[in-house]
């Protein structure tokens, strides 16, 4: 079985990564609609949360955070998360895989700009604002992590095609 | 003979949604599972005869300021209003908190002035607590400061809340205490306190006049 599983390239892998930190913080909202008792204690449920939110693109976050500000509705904060994963799943198919449309024409700009986006989302966690001050320095340091290796993932994956673009047009 | 399929992970975020929207819908929107009364009174507004009834709970009854006490009275403006938190009279002028409820229940707070002859209300402060006088006159008005319901150290919802806020203090006692003019309406000096929020510092703003709390020459 394990021959026979696809090996994923570094962009499915982000777009994986991506979709489960999505997933992180669902299931505190999800707890709390029930029982709201779960806001008087951190614990695992709370910690999954701030590390989802960290695991995200920074602006993307503050976006949501103004949307929850101005619609004062917890509901909107959940369902922008698995929403946002589902979309970006399926726009990967078309963007950024290489089988996807118009022959991965797409991709290798596609995945130029992501890199760039994830580079600058790196360069903004670093500055001392106060939105890099509301989460604790340990949640900081694993989303930094995290999206570093999404930038690391990307970049290979790009080095790998334009490889293989310089392979194919000496041929 | 077993057919293998593959895991989506798109399919899988499909299906959350669609079975998480069906619940939520179900336990917030129609039985209201998170609903969060603060109190159930009615507070007089001084010798005017109006009162600030606030939402009561299993009733049809709205917040609001009212013409007196009972059932049948009429609400004049609807809004959830504060009294017991610090609230001012300046003659016609009422000076209270207003309190905006999330869907989860959480209460943001923003100083509001309400003409008790127009009924026209008009926003002071955004974010904001008024938290009584000093001994000036002054209102003192809390910039930034949170009700402890928001549960700030261990909710991680309000820590999203304030990530694309410039005013609220994501640090529990944290403020910047503004000294509001009650006859005009104007800002007269502010000052940053990490203790904002004790009640220490509370009764010193309170004992204290403006001079005091913004320091000498202001």
């Amino acid at each position: 079985m394990w021959k026979r599983m696809k090996k994923l390239s570094g962009t499915e892998i982000y777009v994986l990564i991506y979709q489960v930190a999505s997933l992180l913080p669902l299931t505190y909202i999800f707890t709390a609609t029930g029982s709201l008792a779960v806001f008087t204690q951190e614990g695992l449920l709370s910690r999954m949360f701030d590390l989802g939110v960290c695991c995200q693109p920074r602006v993307l976050m503050m976006l949501l955070s103004w949307v929850y500000r101005a619609t004062r509705s917890e509901m909107a904060v959940y369902f922008y998360f698995p929403v946002a994963a589902l979309v970006w799943g399926l726009l990967a198919k078309y963007l950024l895989y290489e089988g996807g449309s118009r022959e991965g024409r797409l991709a290798k700009p596609a995945k130029t700009v992501i890199l760039v986006l994830i580079a600058a989302d790196l360069l903004l966690r670093l500055l001392p604002l106060r939105v890099n001050r509301i989460y604790g320095t340990g949640y900081q340091i694993a989303g930094f992590a995290v999206r570093l290796l999404c930038l690391v993932l990307i970049a290979r994956d790009l080095g790998a095609f334009r490889r293989k673009e310089a392979q194919m047009s000496e041929k | 003979m077993m057919t293998q399929t593959k895991f989506s992970m798109n399919a899988f975020l499909l299906i959350v949604i669609l079975l998480s929207g069906l619940y939520l819908f179900i336990s917030v929107d129609v039985h209201d599972m998170a609903t969060f009364v603060v109190t159930n009174d009615n507070y007089p507004i001084g010798e005017t005869g109006y009162v600030v009834r606030y939402q009561q709970q299993n009733s049809h009854d709205a917040s609001g300021i009212y013409t007196g006490e009972l059932s049948h009275d009429k609400c004049m403006i609807s809004g959830s209003f504060g009294h017991d938190w610090g609230a001012y009279l300046e003659g016609n002028t009422y000076y209270c908190n207003e309190y905006k409820k999330t869907k989860l229940g959480f209460m943001t707070c923003d100083v509001v002035k309400i003409d008790l002859e127009t009924f026209e209300k008009e926003l002071v402060m955004k974010d904001t607590m008024l938290r009584g006088t000093c001994a000036s006159g002054e209102m003192i008005c809390l910039q930034g400061a949170v009700l402890p319901g928001w549960f700030p150290k261990t909710n991680p919802l309000f820590r999203m809340f304030c990530l694309s806020s410039s005013r609220i203090e994501a640090r529990q006692n944290a403020a910047v205490v503004h000294l509001v003019d009650p006859k005009t309406g104007a800002d007269v000096g502010s000052v940053a306190d990490d203790k904002a929020m004790t009640t220490e510092r509370e009764h010193f703003y309170q004992e204290s006049s403006r001079e005091e709390i913004l320091g000498k020459g202001r």
